[in-house]
């Protein structure tokens, strides 16, 4: 091992427990999850990239393991099975690595993260409170200069019911292919509404021309979460792109990540996904996000107040 | 200020022709250097990287947005938003053979390619397990030279094709031009991507 690899070693090992010592001074318990369970336990819950893109291990029985590659449907599981009788909602927290194939590296990328779950909550104030946590973080790690974009799970959703292919449509919502969601727009009705991104005003003026019910209401709560975060001191921060998208189908409801100069992609990101905990037994509204702490650390200025520069 | 990353080869003229328009100078600056990055009079940056290297420096936050060949979109697929379609740098991947000869599309068939994701998938996708064989380049010249029965490339008028005695057997689909950007940098640097999008559609044809 390298004096190199030691150092960041280090680095991320302040970050993460400065980190989860935020979560639980804000109510968050931590909580500890397997990295290396029965694939069935768990694939119920993952996306279909997640289930593409994980490693799976077949023990001495022939039982299929699943190397860790997602905290959020082991939580919702957890929330269901044997968290089930705590109080709601259920505010957790957890830090550690997740597996996934892919990437650069023959290994497979080993991706850092620390994230809270909240469940039992669908008000609009328990997404406020993960998006200004997420915020928190950023602030924590003395990085400034990030924006927080916000949008909303029910506009692709509609989107892709109404679209002629719906393949062809969320590969456009996926790549931001603007003609061709300017196209669909016009023939499902939904006009510059995908195309709608830019200071929270925007929502006002698109609520005007907007006809679709799911959609109308989706703009109406983005509008109230993003009144919240304004209040919350995070008004400059903050835009919306009513095209944003991640992991489509996962998420129910207000999506966000927050991006850093210098990286092209998320540093942190998270929404509300009201269908998972139901996988796992009784449904439960639910919202989250994740930091890639390995992300954060790339950013020079990202430990600058935690002490550690000059340690070489 | 945006920085650009340009693709540097056959699409760089046509880059460079669209950036005039929408008034970023990049040509005097370029001509008579050798360098790969240099820095326009409005301040925009513009790095010359290999075409398939385009999305890497957008993905990884190095550049801004770039501009680079659907066909290198296709066959490393990169996390990055693909803004618009520019209408230039158009071609067609096709399945090419030896004039007068058949393909026998069954497994084994052996295909030379610059893109082994595209034609694998391809093949993929008739129900075919081909064996692909990747190239760096001069791919026109494996089926002359035994290594395979049909190739996969891209064309624009058909001629190097022709000149090495192949035709075209199938069209897949056709390419061209896209802008690209990082979902980062659209998320941060908003207010300039919008500016270069809206001049963009303006002033060329690419509606």
């Amino acid at each position: 091992m390298s004096i190199m690899r030691s150092r960041q070693g280090r680095e991320r090992r302040v970050l993460e427990t400065s980190i989860l010592e935020l979560f639980e001074r804000r109510g968050f318990t931590e909580v500890e999850v397997p990295w290396i369970e029965p694939l069935g336990a768990v694939d119920r819950g993952f996306t279909e990239e997640i289930r593409q893109t994980s490693y799976r291990i077949l023990d001495h029985s022939g039982e299929v393991l699943v190397l860790r590659p997602d905290f959020t449907a082991p939580i919702a599981k957890m929330a269901a099975t044997t968290l089930k009788s705590e109080p709601r909602p259920l505010r957790i927290c957890y830090s550690g690595s997740v597996f996934r194939r892919g990437g650069p590296s023959p290994g497979g990328q080993k991706l850092y993260q620390a994230g809270v779950e909240l469940i039992g909550s669908g008000e609009v104030e328990a997404d406020a409170e993960v998006v200004t946590l997420a915020a928190e973080c950023m602030r924590m790690a003395s990085l400034k200069e990030y924006r927080i974009v916000l949008g909303h799970a029910a506009i692709a959703s509609v989107l892709l019911d109404l679209a002629p292919d719906r393949q062809k449509a969320a590969r456009a919502l996926e790549c931001k292919q603007l003609q061709t969601l300017e196209e669909l727009g016009e023939l499902t009705g939904l006009g510059d509404v995908l195309c709608t991104r830019g200071p929270v005003s925007v929502l006002e003026r698109v609520l005007e021309r907007v006809t679709n019910a799911s959609v109308y209401s989706a703009i109406i709560r983005l509008k109230v979460l993003a009144d919240a975060l304004e209040a919350a001191g995070l008004g400059s921060c903050v835009r919306v792109d009513l095209g944003l998208v991640r992991d489509l189908g996962y998420y129910t409801g207000p999506v966000f990540e927050i991006y850093y100069p210098g990286l092209g992609t998320a540093i942190a990101g998270g929404g509300r996904y009201d269908d998972l905990v139901g996988v796992f037994g009784d449904a439960e509204p639910a919202t989250g996000f994740a930091l890639h702490i390995d992300k954060l650390l790339s950013v020079p200025v990202g430990t600058a107040m935690l002490g550690l520069t000059g340690i070489h | 200020m945006l920085t650009f990353a340009l693709p540097a080869g056959r699409m760089l003229q046509d880059c460079l022709f669209m950036l005039e328009r929408i008034g970023i100078t990049v040509q005097p600056v370029l001509s008579g250097t050798r360098k790969l990055l240099v820095q326009t009079e409005d301040g925009s940056r513009i790095i010359l990287a290999r075409p398939s290297d385009v999305p890497t420096y957008v993905m990884h936050g190095a550049a801004d947005i770039g501009i680079v060949g659907k066909d290198v979109l296709l066959e490393d697929n990169p996390d990055v938003y693909e803004l618009l379609d520019l209408g230039f740098g158009r071609g067609r991947f096709v399945v090419a053979v030896p004039r007068g000869g058949t393909l026998h599309i069954g497994a084994g068939i052996r295909v030379a390619t610059k893109f082994p994701r595209i034609t694998t998938e391809y093949f993929r996708s008739l129900g075919v397990l081909a064996s692909v064989i990747h190239l760096k380049g001069a791919v026109e010249l494996a089926p002359l030279a035994g290594l395979s029965d049909a190739i996969v490339d891209i064309v624009s008028t058909g001629r190097t094709l022709a000149e090495n005695g192949l035709v075209i057997e199938r069209e897949l689909f056709s390419i061209s031009a896209r802008l690209i950007s990082s979902r980062a940098a659209f998320g941060l640097k908003d207010r300039e991507i919008e500016r270069v999008l809206e001049r963009i559609r303006r002033e060329t044809s690419c509606a």
